[in-house]
């Protein structure tokens, strides 16, 4: 199975003037739910505020992984977004996020669907992928460097 | 140097994994060899027993209570996820110099400092629980076979005086009802502080019991003496010297001081007004209001079927025992039988809405209802939550509201069926069967109406 397979090229948004994180998580779930993924945005965001409430899921270097297991969530999903930088919403390193993986898991998921997910976590780690993500122009890059990953 | 590690996370989808990449990309760098276990959604790469005892370093980046005993005597590195996502070179540095570990010892369970406080009170009191149980079932069931003899045998003076009712009643109701509270207090003192919580726990308990602060009196006063002793015994230091006369004298002396102090003076006269007007409420109730507690009793009791829900009521009730309440456990007991009853006979009635394994399964129920484990009733609730549990609650609700608005009392508080026959347990015996048979029929229709049949196909399936 293929990591690209769950990123579908109507979840990636490429937009500067998301300047919150408000803004952000409110655009990414309505894509979702515009995209059959989930079945309502705002409980999906309720959910994701919930993890987002334990702990920030700001990485490094600009990079965030706001993920939530919700009921509201059809689908394992993940969307990505790069935005403006974000005063808000800060990563572990005190760099402001700019891009994310929005990670939307369902309260059952497979493992399969959890072994890609945990994938893409591990990869966000490496520094070489970060860097060709963050400089990717449009989503056609993004799931071309994802697609070159291959799966596990 | 080999290196292990255990990386978790509270979602286990993001944080668990990145964690475990810093690490073990830290650890390779610097030639170690290393394996980290990953307890996210599903846990993988396990560590074996070969593996941990080898190992020299444990690092553990966690965010929610893991079970350490696996790591007993080992020295250990804890942090959080993000710290060893951010720094995992420091952290492992830090582990390998031995900055910041701890020991862990062979029976500590993890108490992660994030958990620990948010389900501490729940499960202290269950464990206080537990330490009460048995003393108010095997003592309640001793006091009403000892009134089977004949109310008054167990009373020495009067003419119908019996030997074995009247030791019968000396070991339930002199000494193990007298105990329940003292086990009480005891029981949640020692889930706080351990051994050392015991005895002060125990006072407690017995001067709420002797004070007339009952069982309020008990939690509160275990409460006080497990944290009491928890904090003489490990935040006060001493020298390593006199440490072994510290714990051995000082602690328990000190604990049991404050705490009595505490009870003697300050709980004990406003808890047992509390418990007092508690006692006359519940006793007062006419047949409306006792109509109403009934129905909390009933829903209660088959909202979860043996979980905290269920506990929550039963516990109060069986508290209120020692008060001389008994109308609430009559309530309890019948609403917890119903449950599995009304199941039982659904299976007989409505043959063609439940599987082969569950008309099994409903045999067994006659005797699990009968006897008042409510938890028969769980694998049909788990199978068909929405349409089962609301149907369940009902039926209960009817016959504890019965019982409860008939006033009927109980001296046993357990036993179900079997002990309503002994002579004078129940008062009112025929109203309680009556509620028996209602609320076990009320069950079985409403399972009947909201269940749907079930496929063909299914029925063969499962056989």
């Amino acid at each position: 199975m293929q990591i690209s397979s769950v990123l579908d090229k109507q979840n990636i948004v490429f937009d500067l003037t998301i300047k919150t994180k408000e803004e952000l998580f409110n655009n990414l779930a309505l894509s979702l739910e515009n995209n059959g993924c989930i079945t309502s945005a705002r409980r999906f965001i309720k959910d994701l505020k919930k993890r987002e409430k334990e702990a920030s899921t700001g990485v490094e270097e600009g990079f965030g992984i706001p993920h939530a297991k919700s009921k509201a969530v059809i689908k394992p999903t993940i969307a990505f977004a790069h935005v403006d930088e974000l005063t808000d919403y800060l990563a572990l390193d005190g760099s402001r996020v700019e891009c994310v993986f929005m990670i939307a898991v369902p309260d059952q998921a497979n493992n399969t669907h959890l072994e890609l997910l945990s994938f893409l976590a591990r990869k966000l780690m490496d520094d070489q992928f970060k860097a060709s993500i963050k400089m990717a122009k449009d989503a056609e890059e993004i799931r071309s460097i994802l697609t070159s990953l291959g799966g596990e | 140097m080999k290196i292990i590690g255990v990386t978790a996370c509270p979602t286990g989808i993001a944080h668990t994994y990145m964690a475990a990449e810093k690490l073990q990309k830290a650890a390779e760098a610097e030639g170690h060899q290393v394996k980290i276990e990953t307890q996210g959604a599903k846990t993988e790469n396990v560590l074996t027993e070969q593996e941990i005892k080898e190992a020299d370093v444990v690092i553990l980046a966690v965010d929610k209570g893991i079970d350490l005993s696996r790591f007993a005597g080992k020295t250990i590195k804890k942090v959080s996820t993000s710290k060893a996502i951010k720094d995992p070179i420091t952290i492992l540095e830090e582990a390998i110099r031995g900055e910041g570990t701890f020991q862990s010892s062979k029976d500590t369970e993890e108490n992660s400092s994030v958990s620990s406080h948010k389900k501490g009170l729940y499960s202290h009191f269950m464990n206080g629980v537990n330490y009460m149980l048995p003393f108010v079932i095997a003592g309640g069931i001793l006091i009403a076979i000892s009134f089977a003899f004949g109310i008054e045998a167990s009373d020495p003076d009067s003419g119908k005086y019996n030997v074995i009712a009247g030791a019968l009643s000396q070991i339930g109701g002199g000494t193990a009802f007298a105990l329940m509270v003292p086990a009480l207090a005891a029981g949640i003192a020692s889930s706080i502080a351990g051994r050392a919580g015991f005895a002060p726990g125990l006072i407690a308990g017995t001067l709420a019991a002797a004070g007339g602060s009952g069982f309020l009196g008990g939690m509160i006063g275990g409460i006080l003496a497990g944290y009491v002793t928890d904090f003489t015994a490990t935040k006060i230091h001493v020298k390593q010297s006199i440490s072994a006369i510290f714990q051995l004298i000082v602690v328990p002396l000190i604990s049991i001081t404050i705490v009595g102090m505490a009870m003697v003076f300050l709980i004990d006269t406003p808890i047992s007004w509390v418990l007092n007007g508690l006692t006359e409420f519940l006793n007062g109730l006419g047949e409306t209001s006792g109509l109403m507690f009934g129905l909390l009793i009933g829903v209660m009791m088959a909202a979860d079927m043996g979980g905290p829900i269920n506990k929550a009521i039963s516990t109060f009730s069986i508290g209120l025992m020692s008060a001389g309440v008994n109308a609430p456990i009559a309530a309890c007991m019948m609403a917890g039988m119903t449950p599995p009853l009304g199941l039982a006979l659904a299976t007989v009635i409505f043959k063609n809405k439940f599987t082969l394994e569950e008309k099994t399964s409903g045999k067994s129920c006659w005797v699990l209802g009968a006897s008042y484990i409510t938890e028969g009733a769980i694998p049909f609730a788990v199978a068909d939550p929405i349409r089962v549990i609301p149907s369940l609650m009902v039926g209960s609700a009817v016959a504890a509201s019965i019982s409860m608005a008939a006033g009927v009392t109980s001296m046993a508080p357990h036993g179900g069926v079997w002990v309503m026959f002994i002579p004078n347990v129940i008062n009112n015996l025929p109203m309680y069967l009556l509620a028996l048979v209602v609320g076990t029929l009320v069950t079985a229709v409403m399972i009947g109406l909201l269940k749907k049949p079930i496929k063909q196909e299914a029925l063969t399936n499962t056989i």
